[in-house]
């Protein structure tokens, strides 16, 4: 009976196949890529558990266990470097509604040019090489840096920003608020088109003011998209980018600006311990991951949204 | 008379380097044969084709093998020599060091029964320097790679010691403030730094001057004031050999001329003697001021002069050292050679032999190592007239280029790459007037700096090269890197914020808490490991 079930399945499933076969066609391309360069390089996880030697490719190398795991976790500045990768990226969190913020102002913008001439100049910022921004922020807030002449022209006086680990931390949210709200602006923007104009103009019937119409429409309305980009969000935890946080470090501020990815790319690929290096992407990954189902689960709790 | 010089010195060489390949006949090859040679571009190597290098394509025409070079940027050359080893892409060669052959020694050739028979050239260097030869050989008595050799350092003194940093004063404010004198103690240096903080020394009418500049993302920055003091600190290496031996080292971070050096360098610093952007400042924003315009700098801490500036810091003179007390007179120099991993064989080469002669046959003879290790012949470098030296300074074509001399000499040699050996000094002509050039060479600088060494005692800086257990290894480098991080940031915030007693015995609990004395157990270990 069963069996008889399972082939009415595959041969109703195959009918489907082929006659939305064009979609299908469109598919495959995207399947394959995430096939092969997202779940075929999954075996390479093991390293984290073996001695890798390239010489001796992966299935070469020596079992070692959670050997580097252990490494890890007992390395001198283990809770240090994971406690200044949580603090930035809990305050890169902070900054989430400011893209938000951004898609309602222009949104409510009533002359055009001048919204298309902000969102410009918001969005272009994303395109200039974080190597390029950190130059910038180094030189702006360097002791003879541009924002030091205006704070002497006030009357303030000078501080060299990158020796001081207090600063640090502002810098490199602040910058990175800078160059990806335009960006991640736009999605919302999108959303807000999608919002149905006939709720706002009941709502304008109904004598609510623009602040009302956005906390009691557009939010609600864009409220799924703002669900799916924060679960998402809350999967790069543990993940706080490499190449700024090294660019803008130096042995001042090393106290805050010391986080996992740059340990990582010290102690593991600038020395060749690729098996370290895995072994603490995977021990991030898992945090992710975690952190993703739970997030998940309480948005839906919440919100009745969630990606799945 | 000069080629008769020449074509005698060459004789000689050749004598040494009996039994070279040329001489044996194995060169020329009947047939052209071809290798591929994964090589390392130096940073101020400017070349798009490293076939077009003379000093390959007339050894090449003399042998008849042909290098397919692939060239890797040194930024991305561990990288991609992991990733080909990994990937079984294998090429007969890798010529530029910094790759991990304890981990990876599988895939290479023990050189060990070609030395002899086909490397005589190499074969008697590394008999004649066991340090070299001992610090090479692998844990199962195979030696896979050459090093990249600077030679030896007595017979060269104060050659290798200007590639640490140094302290430099500009020859303007020296003339203009200073009467000629050169600061020779401690206190002098303060007094000149205070006359360059408080004197608009470049006359623009701006208060721009900077008494002191130094960058810490260049050779250590303020690193190498720290030897005034008696420490030998050498770019954030915290241990030092303790003696000739170098079969023992200690750690000098806790000492208490440690502790002063920060002290002092902390009141200059809260005095405006330096820079405050030193330890944030980058490479590029600091040769790009000596690019545009130094005259506001009174001294700074620089590298070998001629590899980094356009006008190989002409108006600069080296300062040796300083008078400070009782401290021990110290300059700090490189030890025998530079790095250990120069150039391997793969185990995916057919001829081995012949490539090894090939490699063997760039030190048959004088001219053709120079050329290797300098550039082109009078270009670059030429017999002295006495013809039993020779000097290096740009000249004709070279000085045309407008390159500095070691943009120049990284273009049109093959740099140091383990393909050649160094240590010929003693041939260099140092007082030759033509020398005497600033900026158009380096010897000028050798000269100057050997001049001024006096009763100085040379401390070798420590190089943790040599194979030993892969694990062992690895625990000595964590360890190392993990204390070496941590007196970076302490070093540096005592500076820039001050050092107290408190500061320095929180510092001093933490070393110990990191096993310090463990970290130096394990390094002895290593360092006695053959004996």
């Amino acid at each position: 009976m069963s069996t008889k079930s399972s082939a009415g399945i595959l041969k109703q499933f195959r009918r489907k196949v082929l006659s939305n076969w064009m979609l299908y066609l469109f598919v495959l391309p995207t399947l394959a890529y995430i096939v092969i360069f997202h779940y075929l390089p999954l075996y390479g996880i093991q390293i984290a558990f073996r001695n890798y030697k390239p010489a001796r490719g992966i299935w070469g190398s020596d079992w070692v266990g959670f050997k580097y795991f252990i490494k890890f976790f007992n390395s001198y500045n283990f809770y240090e470097i994971v406690r200044n990768t949580l603090i930035i990226s809990f305050m890169e969190m902070l900054m989430f509604p400011m893209p938000i913020l951004l898609a309602l102002v222009l949104h409510y913008t009533p002359i055009a040019w001048l919204r298309k001439f902000t969102q410009s100049v918001t969005y272009a910022p994303y395109f200039i090489s974080v190597v390029v921004l950190c130059g910038m922020v180094v030189a702006f807030f360097s002791q003879s840096g541009i924002v030091n002449q205006i704070s002497l022209k006030l009357g303030g006086q000078a501080v060299d920003y990158m020796n001081y680990p207090k600063y640090w931390r502002a810098l490199y949210v602040g910058s990175g608020v800078w160059r990806q709200t335009g960006y991640s602006a736009v999605i919302y923007i999108a959303a807000l088109a999608g919002v149905s104009p006939e709720l706002h103009e009941a709502a304008i019937v109904d004598g609510a003011n623009r602040m009302q119409r956005i906390w009691h429409i557009d939010i609600p309305g864009i409220l799924p998209t703002i669900v799916i980009l924060l679960i998402l969000r809350c999967g790069r935890v543990m993940s706080v980018g490499f190449q700024k946080a090294y660019l803008l470090q130096n042995d001042l501020n090393l106290e805050v600006s010391e986080i996992i990815s740059t340990y990582v790319y010290k102690m593991g690929l600038q020395k060749g311990q690729y098996s370290l290096s895995t072994a603490v992407g995977l021990f991030n990954n898992i945090i992710n991951f975690l952190l993703v189902i739970s997030v998940n689960k309480a948005a839906n709790v919440l919100t009745g949204s969630g990606l799945w | 008379m000069k080629r008769t010089i020449a074509i005698l010195l060459t004789a000689i060489l050749l004598l040494c380097a009996a039994g070279t390949a040329l001489a044996d006949g194995l060169f020329p090859l009947s047939e052209p044969m071809t290798f591929s040679v994964v090589v390392k571009q130096g940073a101020q190597d400017l070349s798009t084709d490293y076939g077009e290098k003379k000093c390959y394509q007339e050894l090449s025409a003399k042998t008849n093998v042909v290098i397919e070079w692939m060239p890797f940027k040194s930024t991305s050359y561990a990288e991609k020599v992991t990733q080909m080893i990994a990937g079984n892409t294998l090429p007969d060669a890798f010529a530029g060091g910094s790759f991990d052959v304890v981990n990876n020694y599988e895939v290479l050739l023990d050189l060990t029964p070609y030395l002899e028979e086909y490397m005589p050239n190499w074969n008697r260097y590394l008999n004649e320097n066991p340090l070299i030869k001992d610090m090479l050989t692998m844990t199962d008595g195979g030696i896979y790679c050459l090093p990249v050799a600077a030679g030896p350092n007595d017979s060269g003194k104060g050659l290798s010691i200007i590639n640490t940093g140094m302290l430099y004063v500009n020859d303007t404010f020296l003339a203009n403030y200073l009467d000629g004198k050169i600061p020779s103690s401690i206190e002098e240096l303060h007094d000149a730094l205070i006359i360059a903080r408080d004197n608009d020394i470049n006359g623009n009418g701006a208060t721009d001057e900077i008494p002191l500049l130094a960058c810490n993302n260049y050779r250590g920055g303020l690193d190498d004031m720290f030897r005034f003091f008696g420490v030998p600190l050498y770019t954030s290496n915290y241990t030092a050999y303790t003696d000739e031996t170098q079969k023992n080292v200690e750690f000098i971070a806790d000492k208490d001329n440690y502790k002063e050096a920060l002290t002092v360098l902390a009141k200059w610093y809260e005095e405006g003697l330096i820079n405050t952007d030193v330890y944030s400042m980058t490479y590029d924003d600091y040769s790009t001021r000596f690019y545009e315009d130094s005259s506001m700098v009174a001294f700074c801490i620089n590298y070998c002069p001629d590899m980094c500036f356009k006008d190989g810091l002409s108006n600069w003179t080296p300062i040796v050292y300083l008078e400070n007390g009782d401290h021990e007179k110290l300059v700090m120099s490189h030890s025998d050679f530079e790095a250990l991993e120069g150039m391997a064989v793969t185990t995916a080469c057919k001829n081995p032999e012949v490539l090894l002669s090939f490699i063997d046959a760039i030190n048959d003879d004088f001219e053709t190592w120079a050329q290797w290790r300098y550039g082109n012949k009078d270009e670059i470098w030429c017999y002295a007239e006495d013809g039993e030296h020779y000097y290096t300074y740009l000249m004709g074509a070279a000085l045309d280029s407008g390159l500095a001399y070691g943009k120049y000499r990284q273009t049109y040699s093959a740099h140091l790459n383990g393909l050649s050996y160094g240590g010929i000094y003693e041939l260099l002509k140092l007082d030759d007037p033509k020398t005497e050039v600033k900026g158009a060479g380096r010897a000028f600088f050798y000269k100057t700096v050997a001049d001024q060494l006096d009763d100085a005692t040379i401390h070798y800086t420590v190089v943790r090269h040599g194979y030993w257990d892969a694990d062992q290894l690895e625990e000595l480098s964590d360890k190392e890197t993990e204390i070496n991080t941590y007196c970076n940031r302490f070093k540096a915030e005592s500076i820039v914020h001050g050092i107290t007693d408190e500061t320095w015995n929180t510092y001093l609990s933490t070393l110990k808490r990191m096993d310090v004395d463990g970290y130096l157990d394990l390094f002895n270990e290593y360092l006695t490991r053959n004996d």
